[in-house]
């Protein structure tokens, strides 16, 4: 509608964070360097408390760099975030109750200013994606909290950014919703060209979503493996069974489990 | 034996419904006035210590235009003290929230104003302000300002980080996150601080009267106090406790117009 749809790519280079804690300079994140190309689907895993969401976090202009660049389409952070080139997906759908199920889609829109015609069509055409059309006048305590997270994809992508950063989002949800949001996702995916920045620890989620999954170490963060994963798409989930996916999951469970 | 018939489900009228609900209370409470009125009537109790219902009824008819002049007074009182301290207390949330100097010099004082009992600043304030409507507004303005400002900064901080985020990337600037954000979500906080803050502003108020006022229910009861007419002083406390349950409700129906049906409204209105 406004910029034109497709992803933007992700590169990030000698990217370091440390934290003052009070004994001293703590390393969160060491030297992390990859390059996302345009309209991937990168998965980011590695064991709990790593330093995985403050790598996203930084794509996303949430948080500075302490070294380092990070270039978005080739602007940094910043410059990119006033191009409304980030979409947040959080692990809890953080819908705001008091607006029906499509006001929230609409809520960045209103902040952009945009009119009451433009919104409710951009709102609609977004529920239809995430397959919530006949949900547009419901509460967000009346959905199921997998549509809630859909919802909460919806918005993130309402004013048509170039990268989708998602923090761990199916995290809060059960197995089976879970599955069958991770399929409905790559279906999003799939149709809006956008870049996806993935934060999960589920490394069979990983595989089975991604391109790329980016295997981080234990704190300090250094990326430990770009894996490619060799699957055709649209990915299924009889891929489950494939022998490349059990390869690739067996391999990253093996550099994972030293750490934990 | 049991059979199931369609009768249970025909409609009952409401007032019905809620009589046979709350009948023990109700019964309860007729007899008490019941046995009461026969024990002033029997002259088990003098009269002026505690007069019979009959008799205030009787109190209330006679004293009317006196009883009504001093409702208008105190509910004046109360509302315009509500309302000028709900703001007060409103902003200064909003001072201690958006800036760290602001909080710094703010919350000691609150802190210090919410320590001293209120009553023991009321002589001060009839100094200050002169006998009369002018500092029992005060009183009930300071009264009901620490509730209002202690659940907004609450109501405020609460907001999910998330959300705030969210609001970041699409890079929304400080109205605007106020606007769409901190306020609705912090509405149904802020209106539990106005419902306590309205039940304070009759405290205060009552206070305030005792201390220094020309005319208001409080007024009229230490003055039928001092003349030993306990049946006018009874007739001043039910329309003072009229006027406060008018005030309280209508503010708690406010809230349930602005929060609206939403989750939290329930939890609210349970507590």
């Amino acid at each position: 509608m406004q910029s034109v749809p497709g992803g933007a790519s992700v590169s990030v280079k000698d990217v370091t964070k440390t934290f003052l804690t009070s004994t001293g300079t703590t390393f969160a994140v060491d030297s992390v360097s990859f390059d996302i190309p345009a309209g991937n689907f990168v998965s980011v895993i590695g064991p709990s408390g790593c330093g995985k969401t403050t790598v996203a976090r930084m794509i996303g202009d949430l948080l500075p760099p302490s070294s380092g660049e990070i270039l978005i389409d080739g602007d940094p952070p910043g410059v990119a975030r006033a191009r409304r080139q980030f979409g947040f997906v959080f692990q809890r759908p953080t819908l705001v109750e008091w607006r029906s199920v499509l006001r929230n889609v609409t809520l960045p829109l209103d902040v952009l200013g945009w009119g009451k015609s433009e919104k409710e069509e951009r709102g609609r055409e977004l529920l239809e994606l995430v397959g919530l059309q006949d949900f547009a006048d419901h509460r967000p305590d009346q959905i199921s909290g997998g549509m809630q997270q859909r919802v909460a994809i919806a918005r993130a992508l309402s004013y048509d950014p170039g990268v989708l950063i998602m923090d761990e989002p199916f995290g809060a949800l059960d197995m089976i919703t879970r599955d069958r949001m991770g399929f409905e996702l790559l279906r999003i995916w799939a149709k809006s060209g956008k870049t996806v920045v993935f934060v999960t620890h589920s490394i069979e989620e990983a595989v089975l979503l991604s391109d790329t999954v980016l295997l981080m170490g234990p704190r300090p963060t250094t990326v430990q493996k770009m894996a490619t994963i060799d699957l055709e798409r649209p990915r299924v989930v009889s891929h489950r069974e494939d022998p490349r996916f059990i390869a690739a999951t067996r391999e990253l469970r093996e550099m994972l489990e030293p750490n934990v | 034996m049991s059979k199931t018939t369609l009768s249970g489900t025909h409609k009952t009228p409401r007032f019905m419904r809620a009589f046979t609900e709350n009948f023990q209370a109700i019964l309860f409470y007729i007899a008490l006035i019941a046995l009461w009125e026969v024990a002033y009537r029997t002259g088990m109790v003098r009269s002026f210590i505690l007069p019979g219902p009959s008799m205030i009824a009787e109190s209330m008819s006679n004293n009317w235009s006196s009883l009504l002049a001093n409702t208008i007074v105190t509910g004046r009182e109360i509302l315009v003290g509500f309302v000028i301290g709900a703001l007060i207390g409103f902003l200064m949330a909003l001072g201690i929230f958006y800036s760290k100097v602001l909080r710094k010099i703010i919350y000691p004082g609150a802190v210090f104003l919410q320590t001293v009992p209120k009553v023991a600043l009321a002589p001060l304030f009839i100094i200050w302000f002169g006998v009369g409507e002018t500092s029992i507004v005060a009183i009930a303005a300071l009264i009901c300002l620490f509730p209002v400002l202690v659940n907004t900064v609450v109501g405020f901080e609460g907001v999910d980080v998330n959300l705030l985020e969210m609001m970041h990337s699409v890079s929304a600037n400080g109205w605007q996150k106020f606007r769409m954000i901190y306020v609705p979500a912090s509405l149904p906080s802020i209106f539990a601080g106005l419902e306590v803050g309205m039940s304070l502003a009759v405290v205060g108020a009552i206070v305030g009267e005792f201390v220094g006022a020309r005319a208001g229910l409080g007024y009229q009861i230490l003055m039928a106090n001092s003349r030993l007419s306990t049946d006018e002083v009874f007739a001043a406390m039910i329309l003072i406790s009229a006027l406060g349950m008018i005030f309280y409700f209508g503010v708690r129906a406010l809230g349930r117009v602005m929060v609206g049906s939403r989750a939290n409204n329930r939890a609210l209105l349970e507590s």
